[in-house]
C-alpha cells in the first residue's frame, strides 16, 4: 500500500492508503484542494524514497508557489514533465509524446517505488475526442500498472459532461470526490470515496480542510 | 403615492436588500473559508466586505441621526470599496490570463477614474455639508455631475468585467466576473435613475432604486455561489 502523505486519509483507506499497482482519479470543482491532495501524495512519495513524476500543464514554478501555499517544503521535488521549467517539455497536442515520457521515466526507475502525479486528465479529454481518450488513458494506465506504478490523477468538474467522467471513472481503480455541499443554511467542503480497489462500497462522507499545516479528514455526521 | 407608502415600500424593499446580502456575505465566508486556492478565496474575503457594507447602506436607518450618518458615509465607503475590489478583479483576471492582456485599457483609466471620483466624491460631500447660499447651489450641481460621472465610471467598470468573463479561460473567474458585472451595472442603475424619475415623479426615484438595489444584492449572491460548486445535501442520502 501507498500512503496518501494524510494520515488521517490513510486510516479512512484501511490504515494503509492507496492500493499498490493501482490508478486514482480525484474529481472536483476549481480551487476544493484536489491538487493539494496530489500534493501530499507526491510529498509522502519523496519523504519515503519513491521515484515521483508530475506530469502538469501548468508552469513548474506555478505548481511550486502552490506547494509551498499549502505549506509543502519544496526542498525535495519530484521529476517534472510540464509546459514550462522542466527538462522533458510537454506538449498538449502530442498526447502520444507524453505517454512515452511518463512511461520512459517510469521504466527508468523500476527498481524503486513509482509514483505519478497528473492534471492533464481534463486538459487532454478537452481537446480529444472522449472515445480516443477513454482508450489512451485505459492503455496508459495499464502499462504503468505493470511497471508497479502508483498513479494519481486529478479531473475538474464542471469542465465536462457528467457522462464523459463516469466514463473515465471506470478505468480507475479508485475514485475520490471533493466538493462543497449545501447543509440547510451552511456550506461544508466533503470528500466521498466512490470506489477503491480492495475496498468494500462507502457510502460516508468525509469532512475535510486544507491548511498550511496539512490537510484533516474527519468522517462526516449529518 | 402617499408618504407611508413610499416609506413603507422603501422599508420593505432596503429590508430584503439587506437580507440577501448579508446571506451572500455569509455564503461568501462559509465558501472563501472551504477553497484552497488563493485567487478564488481572496475573491470571497473581498466579497464578505462589499456585502456587509452595502447591506449596511441599504438598511433603512434614515429615522435616526446617526442611522442617516451611517447610510450617507456608508455610501462612500461602499464606492470605493467596489471600486478597489473590480481593480482587483482586473489584475487576477490579468495575472492568470496566459496572454496578460489589458481589457479596454483599465490600467490606464483606473488612476484618473479614481482621481475624479475622489474629487467629486470631496466637493460633493463638502458642498452638501455647508450650508451656505452657494454651497446649496454648488451642492446641486454637484450632485448632477458627482451622479453622472459615477454612473460612466461604474458602467464602464461593470462593462470591463463582463468582456473579461468573456475572454478568461478560467471558467471559475469567468462566471465570479461574469455576475459581478451584473451587480455592477445593476449598481449604475442605482446610483442614476433616481434623477430622471424623481423629476418625472415626486419620491418615484427612491422607491425604483430600492427595488434596483435588491438586483444588485441577488448578483453579489450569484457571484459568492459562483466561487465553487454546490452539491445538495439530498445527493448524500440518494
Amino acid at each position: 500500500m501507498v500512503s496518501t502523505g494524510v494520515p488521517s486519509l490513510d486510516g479512512v483507506l484501511a490504515e494503509d492508503g492507496y492500493p499498490d499497482r493501482s490508478a486514482i482519479l480525484v474529481e472536483g470543482p476549481p480551487g476544493i484542494g484536489k491538487e493539494a491532495l496530489c500534493y501530499w501524495f507526491v510529498r509522502s512519495g519523496l519523504i519515503q524514497g519513491d521515484y515521483c513524476l508530475y506530469a502538469t500543464h501548468r508552469p513548474v514554478s506555478d505548481v511550486l508557489r502552490d506547494m509551498k501555499g499549502v505549506g509543502i517544503s519544496t526542498e525535495r521535488v519530484p521529476e517534472w514533465i510540464s509546459s514550462n521549467g522542466s527538462p522533458v517539455k510537454l506538449d498538449l497536442k502530442d498526447p502520444t509524446a507524453i505517454s512515452v515520457n511518463v512511461k520512459q521515466a517510469a521504466h527508468n526507475n523500476k527498481n524503486r517505488r513509482v509514483r505519478i502525479a497528473t492534471d492533464l486528465l481534463s486538459p487532454l479529454l478537452v481537446l480529444n475526442p472522449v472515445e480516443n481518450m477513454y482508450n489512451y488513458w485505459s492503455q496508459l494506465l495499464s502499462d504503468l500498472k505493470q511497471q508497479d506504478c502508483v498513479t494519481f490523477a486529478l479531473a475538474e468538474e464542471g469542465m465536462h459532461p457528467p457522462n464523459v467522467l463516469t466514463t473515465m471513472e471506470q478505468i480507475f481503480d479508485g475514485v475520490i470526490e471533493m466538493r462543497l455541499y449545501e447543509e440547510g443554511l451552511s456550506i461544508t467542503p466533503l470528500f466521498r470515496i466512490k470506489k477503491m480497489l480492495g475496498l468494500p462500497p462507502m457510502h460516508g462522507y468525509f469532512r475535510f480542510s486544507v491548511s498550511s499545516t496539512g490537510m484533516e479528514v474527519t468522517p462526516h455526521v449529518h | 403615492m402617499s408618504i407611508d407608502t413610499v416609506d413603507l415600500l422603501e422599508g420593505v424593499a432596503g429590508i430584503v436588500t439587506a437580507a440577501i446580502a448579508l446571506f451572500a456575505a455569509y455564503r461568501s465566508a462559509t465558501i472563501g473559508r472551504s477553497l484552497v486556492t488563493r485567487v478564488y478565496r481572496t475573491r470571497a474575503y473581498w466579497l464578505i466586505a462589499l456585502t456587509i457594507i452595502f447591506a449596511i447602506v441599504n438598511a433603512d436607518f434614515s429615522s435616526s441621526t446617526i442611522g442617516s450618518d451611517i447610510n450617507y458615509w456608508g455610501f462612500f465607503v461602499f464606492l470605493f470599496v467596489l471600486l478597489f475590489f473590480l481593480d482587483s478583479n482586473v489584475a487576477v483576471a490579468k495575472e492568470i490570463d496566459f496572454f496578460h492582456r489589458d481589457i479596454l485599457r483599465w490600467q490606464k483609466v483606473r488612476i484618473p477614474l479614481l482621481v475624479a471620483i475622489v474629487v467629486t466624491s470631496a466637493v460633493t460631500i463638502v458642498a452638501s455639508t455647508e450650508v451656505t447660499a452657494f454651497a446649496i447651489t454648488l451642492s446641486g450641481v454637484a450632485i448632477l455631475v458627482y451622479f453622472g460621472l459615477l454612473g460612466v465610471a461604474l458602467a464602464y467598470s461593470g462593462v470591463v468585467m463582463l468582456v473579461i468573463s468573456r475572454t478568461s479561460y478560467d471558467r471559475t473567474m469567468k462566471r465570479f466576473v461574469r455576475m459581478v458585472g451584473f451587480a455592477v451595472l445593476f449598481y449604475v442603475l442605482f446610483v442614476t435613475i433616481w434623477l430622471p424619475l424623481d423629476f418625472l415623479y415626486a419620491n418615484l426615484g427612491d422607491v425604483v432604486t430600492d427595488f434596483i438595489a435588491i438586483g444588485t444584492a441577488y448578483f453579489f449572491y450569484r457571484a459568492a455561489m459562483s466561487l465553487s460548486l454546490v452539491g445538495r445535501i439530498q445527493e448524500l442520502t440518494a
